[in-house]
């Protein structure tokens, strides 16, 4: 009986609670924004995070490649293909004679899988799904190291499975 | 054959202590999840944007003031201060974060979860990622049962504030 005296009805309760969830918003908007003006590199409020913008290299070229053109250069095997995804994904399967370097586990692959390729080498970068970028992540990365034609095929995986192009699992892969 | 009675009180402590339990893990949780995002603004922006479920322009602030949500309520949740509003936020937090989690796995995009790290070392969301995230999710709910309807399970021992 105390208790129920002592105990605010729960609308009250949750009246309250709304109020303070508003003012730790509130309170958490301020520091952050005001954290974020003072730093060294503040980002911006609003930034343009459209699709094309993330394909783009630092010099804000499109470094996207249609599949046709991935294709032709598969075909005429003036490319390297780059499988960005976790080894379980391309054991899957991937593209044929692809090169998995996962890209979040980059520092283990990377010199032991394209420390001896020449930098001039067509790199086609892929991964799966057009919110993967993974891809693209990996094409920045090589374009750091001094690869000079890094591209990008988007959504890599699907498009080449749709176009029936060769495919292989890491049973026949060289890399296992 | 014996009956055992079981005395209401005597379960008291071990709810109490659960209550408490749930409190620090979650806010323990939610201020080292928050250290990484705080400190690399711009990659968890770049995680942000790989669930594609927020429009372009909202990908920045959300990145700058979301970590430090996180940070405060996960010092409110240790500290016992604005109790009602810390878990009610708590809740949301970790609704919202299953949901991204939920959508992410069912359009079978291939991300890193970013839960708690912005270096993308983590290898891509799974299952694991779902259950321990929903593991999170009870407890945040068991901490608002506990807060809001103490009466209904014959409980007060919130820390009034």
């Amino acid at each position: 009986m105390l208790q129920k005296l002592n105990k605010p009805p729960i609308k009250a309760q949750l009246i309250k609670a709304l109020w303070q969830l508003v003012m730790i918003i509130i309170f958490a908007a301020a520091i952050g924004i005001g954290f974020n003006y003072i730093r060294n590199k503040p980002i911006a409020l609003v930034d343009d995070w459209s699709n094309q913008n993330q394909l783009l290299d630092k010099t804000g070229k499109d470094i996207t490649i249609t599949l046709d053109e991935a294709r032709h250069h598969f075909e005429e095997k003036t490319a390297l293909f780059f499988d960005a995804r976790d080894k379980e994904s391309f054991d899957m399967g991937h593209i044929k004679e692809a090169t998995n370097i996962p890209f979040q586990d980059i520092d283990n692959y990377f010199f032991e899988r394209a420390g001896n390729i020449s930098p001039e080498t067509l790199i086609i970068t892929y991964c799966d799904g057009r919110a993967c970028n993974l891809s693209h992540e990996l094409a920045l990365f090589l374009s750091d190291m001094g690869f000079i034609n890094v591209r990008i095929l988007v959504n890599g995986w699907t498009e080449w499975q749709k176009a029936n192009l060769p495919v292989e699992t890491t049973l026949s892969s060289p890399f296992k | 054959m014996k009956i055992v009675k079981q005395n209401p009180k005597t379960s008291l402590p071990v709810i109490k202590m659960i209550y408490h339990l749930c409190r620090i893990i979650l806010g323990a949780v939610l201020i080292y999840a928050s250290i990484d995002k705080i400190v690399n603004p711009e990659a968890f922006g770049k995680i942000i944007y790989t669930y594609q479920l927020l429009p372009g322009k909202m990908i920045n602030i959300i990145a700058i003031i979301l970590p430090w949500l996180e940070l405060i309520v996960g010092m409110f949740l240790i500290f016992q201060l604005w109790v009602p509003g810390t878990v009610l936020l708590t809740n949301a937090l970790f609704m919202v974060f299953i949901g991204a989690i939920i959508s992410a796995l069912l359009r079978g995009l291939n991300i890193d979860c970013g839960c708690f790290s912005t270096s993308g070392g983590n290898g891509s969301m799974n299952m694991v990622t779902f259950f321990r995230d929903f593991s999170f999710v009870i407890m945040a709910f068991s901490l608002l049962v506990f807060t809001f309807l103490p009466q209904k399970i014959g409980l007060s021992f919130r820390k009034e504030c």
